[in-house]
């Protein structure tokens, strides 16, 4: 190729004889052979403009060599030294830049297979980030079918009148026990503790003194006949739930009940004890006269019995023999929202002035619900004070004699 | 922030060996080669990168980048090149895959106008004059020569990446034809050839700029240097 001059923007044009290219960049580079030396001068003596032209290349080269003398910002090693020490520790191995356009010919890269490339690749497309956002979403859309299922057969669970038709007399149980639905919260009682004498009263409701005689072990008295503070959550919702509050000091008890009933509002605001009204009354009046064993044992009631009735129980070694008749004193409604809270802080209020609290199964619901517009399913659409309805439940304050 | 260094051509003997050793020790575990290795380097390894993108802050960057392929990498490390080129390769590949990612980047944005260096990649960063440290002394700091030098790398800002590429390893790392082909993994004459287009197309770029802005930063020949000086 040859250069000479041009004269409009100093560069040679091809025009002329000259110099080649590589004899330019020897030029240029300061590495013409001697022998070439005298040549490549006269040359460009003959054609000033590639003359000045290659002077300018030069005085680039210069310039740009110059620039070199650079010095590394401070802490660039101890940065790259910390990242290296923390990419080991977390197993990161940044594969070598060997798949540019320049092969590291002496490098041997990180192998890794063509399908895990093409799942990395995969991993890292726009595809693939519409896949992880799609499933993404499907898993919410999941989570929130699962709820809103569980959240309906609650709601079902809650407004159907759960097919309990044997009411056996449950006891209070330990909160430990926990089985909320209502169908699992009655259990029969074997047929070999149940007594003559409790047959009678389930089969007549029989009013009067009944003697139950049995001799039960201790540990044995109410195992499975009691129910739970979550049982008892269940009933209250399905509007089965009653309280038997029993007393040894009907007067103290009584006007500890009517100073609660005095108050508007309970401390957790989730229940409120009221007169009963007429509806809970006869409910109530047919609880009159059922006998009530003791979950606590007589040994617990014995100090509250003796002022006013005097009367002993009959032990056995760890035997227990217990005849007990109650007799209402006075009803009461409770209402609530049917929340463990709830249902835990009126037992404690009652429990302060009481021997004992006994949670019983109605026979039927107190107020009977009809199913309601399937619209109603739809909890979120109804007024706040749907969310939670409240519900009422009788409470029984009798006195052992 | 720049200082006056001795001109230092890649790959001394002297320290070929001091990096051979350096490199077999961290083969062997030596942490404090590792150290020593990356600091011996480090001014080399960042006056490549800082030219090829022209930005402090990226250099610096990319520069981090290549310390960690760099170590990663040291137990494929075959001695058939030096270490000196050896990391400059990497080096080099970084600041080369940090062009292609600029690049397709500013394709896919639609703002994404620009020159290397104009604001990319989230961080506020300078054109190709921010990084031209004017100001800081050189070798000749005549006016006329920091314009020289300010209209040179800005006039490689405006070559291809494989033009600066290799005009950033003969001029700037100073190295041989044959280390710039190993480093580029090109042929010698491939080198050559490619070498004086892209001298030309710096010209050009510098002579276009020189006529943007009215510079009169250079002289007439004989009032540089008129000989051209050969061998």
């Amino acid at each position: 190729m040859d250069h000479t001059r041009n004269p409009d923007n100093q560069k040679p044009d091809k025009s002329g004889p000259g110099l080649s290219d590589a004899e330019l960049l020897g030029v240029i580079e300061g590495d013409v052979l001697i022998e070439d030396r005298p040549r490549i001068r006269q040359a460009l003596r003959a054609e000033p403009g590639a003359a000045r032209w290659v002077l300018r290349l030069r005085e680039d080269k210069v310039a740009l060599s110059e620039t070199s003398r650079v010095q590394a910002p401070a802490g660039l090693v101890d940065a790259a030294l910390e990242r290296l020490e923390r990419e080991a520790l977390l197993g990161i191995t940044q594969v070598n830049d060997a798949e540019g356009p320049i092969p590291i010919s002496s490098m041997s890269t990180v192998t890794i297979s063509p399908l895990t490339r093409a799942m990395n690749r995969w991993l890292l497309s726009s595809g693939a980030r519409k896949a992880w956002a799609a499933a993404a979403v499907l898993a919410l859309v999941g989570a929130g079918s699962l709820w809103f299922s569980s959240a309906v057969s609650n709601f079902f669970d809650q407004i159907s009148a759960p097919n309990i038709n044997n009411p056996k007399r449950l006891v209070e149980a330990d909160d430990s026990q926990s089985t909320p639905l209502v169908d699992d919260l009655v259990v029969d009682v074997p047929e070999e503790t149940m007594t003559l004498a409790e047959r009678e009263v389930d089969d007549a409701s029989t009013v009067g003194v009944v003697e139950i005689a049995r001799v039960l072990p201790v540990d044995s008295v109410v195992p499975d006949q009691i129910i739970s503070l979550s049982q008892a959550v269940a009933l209250a919702r399905a509007d089965r739930l009653l309280i038997r509050v029993r007393t040894a000091a009907p007067k103290r008890t009584t006007a500890a009940m009517e100073d609660m009933v005095h108050r508007t509002q309970s401390d957790t605001g989730n229940w409120q004890l009221a007169a009963a009204k007429s509806v809970v009354r006869q409910v109530a009046r047919a609880w009159d006269g059922r006998e009530v064993e003791s979950s606590s044992g007589t040994w617990a009631m014995g100090p509250l019995l003796a002022p006013e009735t005097s009367r002993e129980p009959l032990t056995t070694g760890s035997m227990l023999f217990e005849v007990c008749q109650p007799r209402q004193i006075e009803v009461y409604e409770l209402s609530t929202d049917a929340t463990p809270a709830a249902l835990r802080s009126i037992r404690a209020r009652l429990s302060a002035d009481a021997y004992e609290i006994v949670f019983e199964q109605l026979d039927e619901p107190l107020e009977p619900r009809q199913l309601q517009d399937p619209t109603q399913m739809f909890w979120w659409n109804q007024p706040r004070s749907r969310w939670n309805p409240r519900h009422a439940v009788p409470v029984i304050l009798e006195t052992l004699r | 922030m720049t200082h006056e260094q001795s001109p230092q051509a890649e790959d001394q003997p002297l320290d070929r060996q001091d990096d051979l050793a350096l490199v077999k020790a961290i083969q062997n575990g030596d942490r404090d080669a590792t150290s020593e290795l990356l600091q011996r380097h480090q001014d080399r390894l960042y006056g490549v990168c800082l030219r090829m993108v022209n930005d402090r802050e990226w250099a610096a960057d990319l520069t981090q980048d290549a310390m960690v392929k760099i170590i990663q990498g040291i137990d494929s490390f075959d001695g058939r090149a030096s270490p000196s080129t050896w990391m400059i390769r990497i080096t080099m590949n970084v600041c080369l895959s940090w062009h292609r990612s600029q690049k397709l980047r500013r394709h896919i944005s639609l703002g994404g106008g620009g020159g290397i260096g104009e604001g990319s990649g989230g961080k506020k960063r300078g054109g190709w004059e921010a990084g031209l440290q004017i100001g800081e002394p050189g070798p000749s700091s005549g006016v006329q020569d920091k314009e020289r030098r300010r209209l040179v790398v800005v006039g490689l800002g405006q070559v291809s990446d494989d033009q600066r590429a290799i005009l950033v390893l003969r001029d700037v790392r100073s190295m041989e034809y044959e280390q710039i082909a190993d480093v580029l993994g090109i042929a010698v004459g491939t080198v050559k050839s490619r070498l004086f287009r892209a001298r030309a197309a710096l010209r050009s770029a510098v002579e276009a700029l020189m006529k943007e802005n009215g510079s009169t930063a250079e002289a007439e020949p004989g009032q540089t240097d008129g000989s051209t000086q050969s061998g």
